[in-house]
């Protein structure tokens, strides 16, 4: 009895469960330029973040902390004026930027300075050279990462 | 059989002391990734006190209030009811629960995490927040749909060790089929929202909110076959992946207000446990674009 209703089930209620709309995008080739500059910029930073992961673990030796000095300070200046690579109605074509960012600029933009604030928090921690000083930056400063794309990054597709 | 059951909870066989015991309560309920669902993103300050809304094609489901408040709240609550709603998907007035609320997995926790459970949940501070009624379309509103799912994909039971495996697996085992949930986000659903059981964990396209979620089994092209596990227990921390991108969307509240607060042999053991699964060939991102290609 189950196995017959499992069966018959799914058909009687096809048209019950509405399909997803397929999206419909107008490409606006103004703003490739743009989007690609800023998502190397993004990429720049996570090859950053990936190789400070392994140095800040201890994964890596790096007795002098120059190594993390020097991805620390690159983030850093990489993180600086970011929200100018968004302009508005940058949200077509290939890119995962949500319309949410202009509706809610004044949030972007306080996200997009909490992290810099973060990564001169690990730039600092990395000068003193205090490990757990320093681990506590480095997650903070993903953290801010994270909150980001949580609220102004689309799934990848 | 379901009073054997509760003749076992009423005296579980290594009784923690109190406070040990809601320690451990609090990592059932990170693992199990409740806090994301009941607490109102906009109002983190009301932890547990529910109105978060879970859209879905069957409709909006808003999860309810269960801080310890009397009226608004499960303060009234003893162990038994939180036994029937968690591991048998049942309300105290009898109604079924729909599987939104995933008791489909938690059916399998163990006797003492519930116990454990409860005795946290009744130390958080309560909240008086109304519940808000989930907005269905007539034919879902009649709880009695969701007895008839019941009837037709939920199997209760506990969650059974494996002695093919090693400690560190089970314990992965049981953290994500008794308490994460990994499945239920991360595969797709038949029409009738079951668990699609030939693409578990393989991604969907269609996933909550009508958004994708990746392959989390290990195959090496679509799925994640190149991470260690100690890459995914990094991922579990802080939300990093290997190549230094950070988790968004769904995964980030899941990292944030569960994953996190794990210890860090629970993240090692959910990695171990992930990356041992049947790799399963199934790409729901698009191959990685290159913003080499315009040169070559
Ligand atoms: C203020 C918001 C914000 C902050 C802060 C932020 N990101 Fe992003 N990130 C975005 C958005 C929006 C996108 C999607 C861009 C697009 O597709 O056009 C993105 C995309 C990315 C991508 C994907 C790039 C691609 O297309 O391949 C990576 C990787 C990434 N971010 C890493 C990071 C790292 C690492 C940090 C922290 C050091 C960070 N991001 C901080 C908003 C942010
Ligand atoms: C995916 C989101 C989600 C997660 C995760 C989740 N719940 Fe729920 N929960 C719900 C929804 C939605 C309902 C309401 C279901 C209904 O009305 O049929 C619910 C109902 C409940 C109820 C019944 C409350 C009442 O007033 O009847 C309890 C108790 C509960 N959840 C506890 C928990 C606990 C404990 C956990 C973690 C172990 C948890 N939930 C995890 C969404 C969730
Ligand atoms: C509430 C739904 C939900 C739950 C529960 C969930 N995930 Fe996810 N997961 C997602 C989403 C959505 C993404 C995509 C995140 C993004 O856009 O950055 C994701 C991404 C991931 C990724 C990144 C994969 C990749 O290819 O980049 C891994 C690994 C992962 N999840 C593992 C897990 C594990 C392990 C569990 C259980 C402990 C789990 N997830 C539970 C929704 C969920």
């Amino acid at each position: 009895m189950q196995t017959i209703i499992r069966r018959i089930a799914p058909a009687a209620w096809i048209a019950l469960v509405l399909g997803p709309a397929a999206p419909v995008h107008a490409q606006n080739d103004d703003f490739t330029g743009v989007i690609k500059y800023r998502q190397g910029v993004m990429k720049a930073q996570a090859g950053h973040m990936a190789a400070l992961a392994q140095l800040v673990r201890g994964r890596i030796p790096d007795p002098e902390g120059e190594r993390m000095r020097m991805h620390a300070r690159s983030i850093q200046a990489l993180l600086h004026n970011l929200a100018d690579g968004f302009p508005e109605g940058s949200d077509f074509g290939e890119t995962r930027a949500e319309e949410r960012i202009w509706e809610q600029w004044d949030k972007f933009e306080a996200a997009s300075e909490k992290a810099t604030n973060a990564a001169k928090a690990l730039t600092a921690a990395v000068e003193k050279g205090d490990r757990k000083t320093i681990t506590e930056a480095f997650k903070k400063l993903g953290k801010a990462c994270k909150a980001c794309h949580e609220d102004f990054r689309a799934e990848e597709e | 059989m379901i009073l054997a059951a509760l003749a076992a909870l009423a005296l579980p066989a290594h009784a923690a002391p109190p406070s040990e015991r809601v320690q451990r309560g609090e990592q059932v309920l990170r693992a199990g990734g409740c806090a994301a669902c009941h607490t109102d993103p906009d109002r983190p300050d009301q932890f547990l006190a529910g109105g978060r809304a879970l859209e879905t094609p069957f409709g909006t489901f808003y999860a309810p209030n269960i801080t310890p408040d009397p009226r608004h709240g499960i303060g009234g609550w003893r162990l038994e009811d939180l036994d029937r709603a968690l591991r048998h998907g049942l309300a105290p007035d009898g109604g079924a629960y729909y599987p939104v609320f995933p008791y489909t997995t938690y059916t399998r926790m163990s006797d003492e995490d519930l116990a454990a459970l409860k005795a946290y949940l009744d130390t958080v501070p309560p909240v008086a927040r109304p519940n808000r009624p989930h907005r269905l379309p007539w034919w879902l509103a009649w709880r009695g749909v969701a007895r008839l799912w019941q009837w037709l994909y939920f199997e209760p039971g506990r969650h059974r060790p494996d002695p093919k495996h090693d400690a560190r697996w089970n314990r992965g085992a049981y953290l994500v089929e008794a308490l994460a949930h990994c499945a239920e986000c991360h595969s797709p659903r038949t029409r009738l929202g079951a668990v699609d059981p030939r693409l578990r964990y393989a991604g969907t396209a269609q996933g909550p909110e009508g958004k994708p979620t990746p392959n989390i089994t290990p195959d090496r092209e679509t799925g994640i076959g190149r991470w260690s596990v100690a890459d995914l227990a990094d991922y579990l921390e802080t939300g990093m992946d290997p190549g230094g991108d950070f988790a968004g969307g769904l995964m980030a509240e899941v990292i944030d207000q569960g994953t996190s607060h794990l210890p860090a042999e629970d993240r090692e053991a959910i990695a171990t446990y992930i990356l041992s699964l049947s790799p399963i060939r199934h790409r729901v991102k698009s191959p990685k674009r290159s913003s080499q290609d315009e040169f070559d």
